[in-house]
């Protein structure tokens, strides 16, 4: 093997990272972290 | 030749206290924010940090990785964050749980917690704890806000909800003490969030970063990649003398000459200084095949391997 | 160098930046950086031109004067507590129609008019039984930058027949009995003042 496992599995995980990213950011969840994040969450800080 | 690349594992761990502080102030940058009491509103907040902390801190910069998880799985359009998955890859890709032990601010508030000189206790008994930490991330952070949803389709977001502390910490008191509209909302919830957040605080004090090790969903998550991240721990076998220095070091109950890799390891250099001979370093960068991977007791030494990328940082 | 100046400089250096950072952004009409404008000093209720989620054409002086009371409800589509306490607001708007009062929602995303968030709004509506009105303005109006000022979801405002402000506003979910009984008590000092 040319690539030892270790680099195979490197790879494959930062071009599926890659690609996760980029679809996830082009269907637009990149704006609903926005929202969430600069709009008081009163759930997450565990008030009411 | 080989001094300078040792010379930067043992610098690394020696700064590590200052690059925390560091890294927690760059996560939280926005500091007057806590005498306003409001929170920064800008672009910035798309980007998620690698570390645990809370986007309702006034301060933060950026946005959580798990509470942006659960905010997209709990919101009716997605029933699943490819954005942020994505992101945890290749943040796990590249440092694995590195990025708990130099960048995120609230193992740092642990370890300072660690420093009040009161009786410290082993965790090592409470090795199979360290399972928790997986369950809170497949069901609170993952199941719960993609299956338990109202009748709009929108879910809680379970664990910042429920088990968080940081988000208490550094968002609700924060706020409640500056914003009086917040004070009035307090009630039960906030309570049980003060009771989780005493509890992790008495617990770090007696205990080596408790809530790392048996709680957080991020590192838990971190924790998949500590196997094939680009930046990991390397013991050089032609240099170990098998003192065992090393393991008595390691506060996350990890021996690092038998498992380098190990899913428990915060990649925070304390073997590296507890070494007398250098056997331990950083390692960054892929090493061919023929250099040690995990289990590690047949390697031979590797003195072909390229001298010039063993310890360099990225 | 010796290493406690060096980390010394290079936290006064972050310091700095962070300072820096936050001084750039907080000027009085960005909007980036928000403090709650819930102090009490903002009296009223900014005046208001828009539509309601079905495009009839609304005004908050006519809005405001037809009822003693009007009880207002800042929420937006993806989060979770105002979304839990539409049918809850639904129900008191009923009540309130009893007593010369009603309540209205407002959702940040439809500002604007944006078509999509529209629809989303009133699916999410409709799936919960809220059936009052919804309304939405242009975001660079005052009532846009008020809007813009609320940060925390859901927020609810009581306002009078005059368009005064009545109380402090309630954060977080009025379903809370604490926050239940806040809200009641400044819908019957409107509604008493208004008598007086």
């Amino acid at each position: 093997m040319f690539l030892s496992k270790r680099t195979a599995a490197q790879l494959i995980l930062f071009a599926a990272g890659i690609a996760m990213t980029v679809f996830g950011v082009w269907r637009g969840e990149a704006d609903t972290v926005l929202y969430k994040a600069i709009n008081l969450c009163l759930e997450c800080v565990g008030i009411g | 030749m080989d001094k300078r690349p040792f010379g930067v594992s043992r610098l690394l761990s020696r700064c590590r206290g200052w690059i925390q502080a560091g890294a927690a102030l760059l996560t939280n940058l926005h500091l007057p924010n806590f005498l306003r009491g409001g929170l920064y509103q800008g672009p910035g907040k798309r980007l998620c940090v690698p570390g645990l902390n809370c986007y309702s801190c006034p301060a933060s910069a950026g946005a959580c990785p798990i509470g942006a998880f659960q905010a997209v799985v709990g919101s009716s359009k997605f029933h699943f964050s490819y954005y942020i998955t994505g992101l945890l890859i290749l943040l796990g890709v590249l440092l694995g749980r590195f990025i708990c032990g130099f960048l995120c601010p609230f193992g740092w508030f642990q370890e300072l917690l660690y420093k009040i000189p009161l009786a410290k206790r082993s965790t090592k008994a409470l090795y199979p704890l360290t399972w928790l930490k997986y369950l809170v991330l497949l069901g609170m952070v993952v199941l719960l806000p993609m299956l338990a949803v109202n009748q709009a389709g929108l879910g809680d977001p379970f664990f910042c909800k429920y088990l968080c502390p940081q988000g208490v910490l550094e968002g609700a008191i924060p706020l409640a003490l500056v914003n009086p509209g917040i004070r009035a909302t307090l009630g039960d919830l906030f309570l049980w969030k003060c009771g989780i957040l005493l509890a992790v605080i008495l617990c770090s004090i007696a205990f080596f970063r408790p809530f790392c090790k048996w709680l957080c969903p991020l590192g838990a998550f971190y924790a998949l990649f500590n196997q094939i991240s680009l930046v990991r721990m390397q013991v050089d076998q032609t240099k170990c003398i098998s003192c065992g220095k090393c393991a008595k070091a390691c506060k996350m109950d990890v021996d690092v000459t038998r498992t380098p890799d190990h899913t428990e390891c915060i990649r925070c250099g304390m073997c590296v200084r507890a070494c007398p001979t250098g056997a331990v370093r950083f390692c960054c960068g892929a090493p061919s095949g023929k250099a040690r991977s995990g289990a590690g007791q047949t390697a031979q030494p590797t003195p072909q391997t390229d001298p010039t990328k063993q310890g360099e940082k990225p | 160098m010796n290493r406690t100046k060096f980390a010394a400089l290079l936290l006064t250096a972050l310091f700095a930046l962070s300072l820096a950072a936050c001084g750039a952004k907080s000027q009085p009409d960005t909007t980036e950086d928000m403090a709650p404008s819930a102090d009490a000093s903002m009296q009223q209720f900014p005046a208001f031109e828009g539509k309601d989620l079905d495009g009839n054409a609304v005004n908050s002086q006519d809005l405001f004067s037809e009822n003693a009371v009007t009880v207002v409800n800042f929420w937006f589509t993806t989060c979770g507590p105002c979304v839990g306490e539409l049918a809850d607001l639904d129900a008191l708007n009923k009540e309130l129609q009893k007593q010369d009062g009603r309540l209205i929602g407002i959702n940040a995303f439809t500002l604007d008019g944006n078509e999509t968030a529209v629809a989303e709004a009133k699916d999410v509506l409709a799936k919960t039984g809220a059936s009052y009105t919804n309304v939405y303005f242009d975001s660079d109006s005052e009532a846009g930058t008020f809007a813009s000022g609320v940060y925390a979801y859901p927020t609810t405002y009581v306002v009078d027949r005059s368009g005064n402000l009545v109380g402090e506003p309630i954060l977080g979910a009025v379903t809370e009995p604490k926050q239940m009984e806040s809200l009641k008590q400044m819908i019957q000092q409107a509604i008493d003042q208004d008598k007086g």
